[in-house]
């Protein structure tokens, strides 16, 4: 009689026991929710080191839970597994605001460097247009355009490591670019040929006023022609260059459009190009520099300096012979090509 | 009475060997490890990056829970067993999506690559019919560098294509197709400049 009511007190604690299973710790599900969400931030891109510790965290936390959930519910006890848990969430939160921090320093540096390479690439293929021997730096232009894109979409999708990547090989290639511009055109960023073309354009402009005549003043790099009278602009006038149009011309076919005060000195009613208007090329100058640059063997033998340099168009019926004519390359310190090679 | 004691004495006896000899489901790890493997091979990190993650964390739940009844002295391997079996299975309809996706970015991507080609194409011929002349030859020559440039590219489309990496390739022909239509819209400008004059 002792023994059953031994055996039954037994088994009526065994039912009690039963019904009170140990909650898991609320902190897991936390955790693992953490865990995915720190997976879709990338946080194994930005932040690796600290993400594999946080995971060694994290799995160790779970093999705890999974040990207390193989053991007789009576028995289990998630104290352990709950700090551990607690201690990952902890950790998490850290990571978390660490990744963002990385991110939006990655995400901003990314958006500078886009933009800078936008405004770098739109002026060097500004350039590029008035050069006209300019094809192969178009060339690397539109593909580094590309990259651009590229970079930008990555950007977009906030792939910031891969646009990172990208935009370092773009920036060998505008570089690249710039460089080959700067070859040729090296002369508009020097602050000196700059001042020496200045001051031609200021003194045709005096001489315009002083003599009440009509002058004018052709910037290569503007591609611009202006027409002043008595020391007042009156129009301004698109122009075209040949195809080397921004190098000074040195000898006959260099297909460069020469620099320097010169004069009309004839109106031709039939030229290649219907009216034109030639002028006295080359001046004295212009044969001290070639007789220097043959000296030096700078150009091909048996190459004479050239003439018949003309300017067509609607300019035909307003100047006359002997009309001051001074071509230079730019009027500007701060011309097209010195920002590009600046960088802007 | 004598003969119950017996029977129990065996019955438990043969329970703890039943127990303790459970067999560690080393093949059902293998066979579920193989099988993400094989989606991942086919792309899975790619086109199916959450449904990825969600196999590799159960997998890896498994992993902790084989390791846990391992230590046991009653070991039951039931439960993992039964995620081993779902990963496996789960892994291969992974599979069929990700050839699935992967299908579908392939279409898109020649997709993209025909309208870049056209959009070329377009720009190509707008050049072709462009008014010729001193005013224009800068302008031509700069816009027929950006196209032969865009051909180039276009290359890079067909590696991207070749290597299988076909959201690289759409993002490359989508590019191209936008730079080729813009410069169709420049040159169509750039005549209508030339007719006003």
């Amino acid at each position: 009689m002792r023994n059953c009511a031994l055996a039954v007190f037994f088994l009526f604690s065994l039912s009690i026991l039963g019904c009170k299973v140990p909650p898991v710790p609320p902190e897991a599900e936390k955790a693992e929710r953490q865990e995915l969400s720190l997976w879709r931030e990338k946080a194994a891109t930005y932040a690796k080191e600290d993400f594999d510790r946080y995971m060694m965290l994290y799995k160790e936390a779970k093999r705890e839970l999974s040990e207390e959930n193989a053991k007789f519910v009576w028995f289990r006890n998630y104290e352990e597994a709950a700090s551990s848990f607690k201690t990952v969430l902890k950790m998490g939160e850290e990571l978390s605001e660490k990744v963002r921090k990385i991110k939006e320093i990655k995400r901003m540096s990314s958006a500078d460097k886009i933009r800078d390479f936008k405004g770098r690439i739109a002026a060097l293929q500004r350039i590029t247009l008035q050069m006209n021997e300019g094809k192969p730096i178009r060339l690397i232009l539109t593909r580094a355009e590309l990259m651009l894109r590229e970079a930008d979409l990555l950007h977009q999708r906030q792939a910031f490591n891969k646009a990172e990547e990208k935009l370092k090989d773009l920036s060998a290639s505008v570089k690249d670019a710039e460089a080959m511009i700067l070859l040729v055109l090296d002369r508009y960023a020097d602050p000196t040929q700059v001042a020496k073309w200045k001051k031609w354009a200021k003194d045709t402009i005096l001489e315009s006023r002083n003599k009440n005549i009509v002058v004018i003043i052709v910037s290569k790099i503007d591609r611009k022609l202006s027409l002043y009278k008595a020391g007042k602009l009156l129009s301004s006038h698109e122009i075209s260059l040949g195809h080397n149009g921004l190098d000074d011309k040195l000898y006959a076919a260099d297909q460069a459009t020469p620099e320097g005060r010169y004069r009309i000195i004839d109106k031709l009613l039939s030229s290649l190009y219907y009216k034109a208007l030639l002028i006295d090329y080359p001046n004295e100058e212009d044969q001290k520099k070639f007789d220097q640059a043959k000296s030096k063997g700078q150009i091909p033998s048996g190459v004479s300096i050239g003439g018949l340099i003309e300017i067509h168009g609607a300019l035909f019926r307003l100047v006359q012979v002997g009309t001051p004519v001074t071509i230079v390359g730019a009027t500007d310190d701060l011309n097209e090509i010195f920002s590009a090679s600046k960088g802007h | 009475m004598k003969n119950l004691s017996k029977l129990m004495v065996l019955a438990t006896a043969a329970a703890f060997l039943l127990a303790g000899c459970a067999k560690k489901p080393t093949q059902e790890v293998n066979t579920a490890e193989t099988a993400i493997k094989g989606a991942v091979e086919d792309g899975a990190a790619i086109y199916a990056e959450e449904e990825l993650k969600k196999l590799q964390d159960d997998f890896a739940a498994a992993e902790v829970e084989v390791t846990t009844q391992s230590k046991k002295f009653f070991k039951k391997y039931g439960k993992a067993k039964e995620t081993l079996a779902k990963i496996t299975t789960d892994a291969a309809a992974l599979r069929t999506t990700v050839a699935a996706r992967k299908e579908e970015a392939k279409n898109n991507a020649l997709s993209a690559q025909d309208e870049a080609k056209m959009a070329l194409e377009e720009a190509k011929a707008l050049l072709e019919n462009a008014p010729r002349g001193k005013g224009t030859q800068a302008d031509i020559e700069a816009f027929s560098a950006d196209l032969k440039a865009l051909e180039d590219s276009l290359a890079e489309v067909q590696q991207a294509l070749d290597s299988e990496d076909y959201l690289g390739a759409v993002d490359k022909a989508t590019i191209i197709k936008e730079k080729a239509s813009g410069i169709s819209i420049q040159i169509q400008q750039a005549i209508e400049k030339v007719k006003k004059k």
